[in-house]
């Protein structure tokens, strides 16, 4: 196999990302982060920020391998000139949605309505106990699905999960 | 480690991507490996949410890619700061590949278009993919003890 390659994609998050119902309790099963956990009575605040019910997850990266926190490295907020100092350079994070499933029974896949993805890299939430103190390194993937403007679950009619990688790559020679 | 996969993953490109327009007079600025940065290829701002990108000469950009073995993927990284949470303006996402115009040198550059510059950046990565069988697998095709 020739190695040509300018950066190895070598995941050290892999998972799925699911919901038990529109706001309902969250899922991660996979490697290399774990859920923030709940600041509410409800466990349906586990994986979220507390802030938004719906569409909005945030992983922890694992401590060590492969989760590897402390891999994400922000860039100094006082670079010059800004638009060629983007913060946190190094990480790529793949989210895939799995469609729906609606109708039936049986029920059948759908397209999604969840047209908005993206992510964001920091320290977010989480109690102080378990989020990792502050060593100048990113710790959380934050994860934004909506449909339209709309912050929304991927759980039907939405979605039924997202698939997420999240690897290193490489800075500019 | 295994190597069990159809086709491995070898990126050509990775980096982020950030789009300014604040003076009507856009920057796209590339931030990795594999594409031409400074200079006059460097990455041209077409308009909002649509970019130009020249591929390095030599590896890992390899100059240019065939269209039918790019694969490309692209991550919008949403707003941050006060905003984080909010979802992006970005739900339509495409990509190009621009061929040279000199016969046999295939796409030199790769041609991103989004309906919005995206908020904070755009995570992007291409890598050069098997498009269908080629003569280097051409034996793996068939009865492979053909005389039994």
């Amino acid at each position: 196999m020739t190695d040509y390659a300018a950066a190895a994609v070598q995941p050290i998050v892999q998972g799925l990302l699911t919901v038990a119902s529109l706001g309902g309790p969250v899922t991660f099963t996979g490697r290399g982060a774990k859920l923030i956990p709940s600041l509410q009575p409800s466990p349906n605040g586990v994986g979220r920020d507390n802030t938004h019910p719906q569409g909005v997850f945030v992983l922890t990266l694992d401590v060590g391998l492969p989760g590897n926190a402390g891999a994400v490295e922000p860039f100094p907020n006082n670079a010059v000139p800004p638009t060629l100092a983007p913060a946190a350079p190094l990480p790529r994070t793949l989210v895939d949605v799995r469609a729906p499933l609606v109708g039936g029974p049986p029920a059948l896949p759908a397209p999604t309505t969840l047209t908005s993805v993206s992510v964001a890299y920091g320290n977010f939430t989480g109690p102080a106990s378990v989020t990792p103190p502050f060593d100048g390194s990113l710790t959380q993937v934050m994860i934004v699905v909506a449909a339209g403007a709309a912050l929304s679950d991927p759980f039907t009619p939405n979605a039924n999960g997202l698939e997420v990688i999240v690897w290193a790559g490489v800075e500019s020679p | 480690m295994t190597d069990y996969a159809a086709a491995p993953a070898q990126p050509i490109v990775q980096g982020l991507l950030t789009a300014r327009n604040l003076d009507a007079s856009g920057v796209v600025t590339f931030f990795g490996i594999g594409i031409v940065q400074t200079g006059p290829n460097a990455p041209i701002y077409v308009g909002a949410g649509h970019y130009i990108l020249t591929l390095d000469p030599g590896l890992p950009g390899d100059v240019a890619i065939d269209p039918p073995f790019g694969r490309f993927m692209m991550t919008v990284r949403g707003p941050g700061g006060l905003l984080v949470g909010t979802p992006t303006a970005v739900d339509s996402k495409s990509i190009n590949y621009i061929q040279n115009p000199v016969p046999g040198v295939g796409a030199d550059k790769i041609e991103i278009l989004l309906n919005v510059d995206p908020e904070t950046g755009l995570e992007i990565v291409l890598w050069r993919a098997d498009a269908g069988v080629e003569l280097v697998n051409a034996n793996l095709i068939g009865p492979i003890y053909p005389n039994h």
